[in-house]
């Protein structure tokens, strides 16, 4: 699988620069209103859309075509999205944590403990892991130009969710250690149920 | 196990389009053409052989191995396909190093070579190069991981005729070794011609003849004559008649014609072009 990785590495720094650029400004953004989360927090989600652009690049140029002449079975082939889409996952939620961490320094406030920082990460973990599991075996199985309507429902819901999430929970409970924990479980086994189910579509899929 | 690959009764249906009980057996060491015009089922047999699609009934035998080409038999295989299929972003190097990480057996100075042979411009984008350097670079990839079967799915479509001429060399070449073979499908018949022990023709999703090319080229030949003499032809010996004011011109078997008339030697586009008339 390390060709298929290294292709989309190659794909991510080519076509993807533009979200670095939007990190950075969302972390600017960040340290004018350091009480809202949201820019913190959105550009984790935004990257973790990034695996639906490279899938987009690789049916535009057939390379889902010529990939399934080449050594990979149907899982790796599939995987291989699934795993760049946790590393970049994973890079993300760390730059938006050390950005929180600068911010604090910057301005001179408290330094978030190791607890809140935890929490913080596990919340941005949850968010980005929320997206792509619920869209990759849409896209896998109805291509992205079809799969994106799933795209924008899951935004909605995402969004939405969230909002009510907010509105509803009793005060304390939604940020509460325990349900952040429970938040980040819930999406790790979403995210390889979506895993499992999007080798299953494609051992399927006629090509 | 003498044989690259062999297909028997394979069949697919989509709407509008049949493959119909396929049966192809290539030998190692040889060439085989696939030929048939656009949408004769040359594209549906390539995938099919590759498990891209599924076959409704028939059985597919790659390299020694039973059923479609799976991950591990994909290793001896060398594809390009007629869309090549390589991310447009990647220039020669980087596509290069993504191979390195696919293919247990790439070799880089192979393929270093073959860039340099077919003057791949190395610097430049797949996406940006022109039709023929993108078919150049999918047929220099396919030959540099120690493949023994190359399957070209209209490989040579899009390059000018120099070019074609020095990648059907490099296709001649590659079966110098006789443990590998070639399934070439195209509609530019004359390439086929050129290097084909085998030839196949395809049409409408049926198998009109598989035969050895040199085979082929004794047996038929072009009769022209009079409409009497063409008339007083065995039946059985006339594949496809045409009738001008100058005359008849036949496609016939040789053996079944009188010493007496001149038979001249037929190319396999005209035969095929006759085949695919009479088919009609």
């Amino acid at each position: 699988m390390k060709g298929l990785l290294l292709k989309d590495y190659y794909m991510t720094v080519r076509y993807c620069r533009s979200m670095l650029l939007i990190l950075l400004v969302f972390v600017g953004v960040s340290f004018v209103n350091p009480d809202n989360r949201f820019f913190t927090i959105y550009p984790c989600l935004l990257c973790s859309m990034i695996p639906i652009t490279l899938i987009s690049y690789d049916e535009r140029s057939r390379w889902s075509q010529y990939s399934c002449t080449m050594p990979y079975t149907r899982a790796q082939l599939v995987g291989s999205k699934y795993l760049i889409g946790l590393l970049i996952d994973l890079t993300a939620v760390c730059f938006s944590l050390l950005a929180e961490v600068l911010r604090a320094a910057v301005s001179g406030g408290t330094m978030p403990s190791a607890g809140e920082l935890l929490s913080l990460g596990e919340i941005m973990m949850a968010v980005s892991l929320a997206a792509p599991s619920l869209c990759l075996p849409w896209i896998i199985k109805l291509g992205v130009e079809k799969g994106r309507l799933v795209f924008y429902a899951v935004l909605v819901v995402i969004f939405g969710g969230s909002a009510a999430a907010v509105n509803i929970a009793p005060q304390g409970l939604l940020f509460s250690a325990g349900s952040v924990h429970l938040a980040l479980v819930a999406m790790v086994m979403l995210f390889a149920a979506s895993w499992a189910l999007s080798v299953a579509i494609m051992n399927k899929k006629e090509v | 196990m003498n044989e690259a690959l062999s297909i028997r009764g394979l069949t697919r249906t989509f709407p509008g389009f049949r493959l119909d009980g396929l049966d192809l057996t290539l030998p190692k060491g040889c060439i085989m053409g696939l030929v048939g015009e656009n949408g004769a089922g040359k594209s549906t047999t390539i995938k099919l052989i590759l498990g891209m699609l599924r076959a409704e009934a028939g059985e597919i035998s790659v390299l020694g191995r039973t059923g479609p080409a799976d991950s591990v038999g994909k290793e001896e295989l060398g594809v390009v396909l007629d869309e090549v299929g390589l991310p447009e972003c990647l220039n020669v190097g980087q596509v290069g190093k993504v191979m390195a990480g696919s293919y247990k057996n790439w070799e880089p100075e192979t393929y270093r070579r073959l860039v340099e042979r077919l003057d791949i411009p190395r610097d430049t984008e797949f996406g940006k190069l022109s039709r023929g350097n993108k078919m150049k670079l999918g047929i220099a990839v396919a030959m540099s991981h120690r493949a023994k079967l190359l399957i070209l799915d209209e490989a040579t479509s899009g390059l000018d005729p120099v070019v074609r001429d020095e990648v059907v060399d490099m296709i001649a070449e590659f079966t110098r070794d006789e443990d590998r073979a070639v399934l070439l499908s195209s509609h530019i018949v004359s390439d086929l011609e050129k290097i084909c022990d085998y030839v196949a023709f395809l049409h409408k999703g049926r198998l009109l003849l598989c035969q050895e090319k040199d085979e082929l080229l004794s047996e038929y030949g072009i009769l022209r004559c009079t409409p009497e003499q063409a008339d007083a032809l065995d039946p059985a010996a006339v594949l496809h008649r045409k009738d001008t004011a100058w005359g008849s011109e036949a496609i016939v078997r040789r053996g079944a014609v009188p010493d007496s008339l001149t038979v001249s030697p037929v190319t396999i586009e005209e035969l095929f072009i006759y085949m695919v008339k009479e088919a009609k």
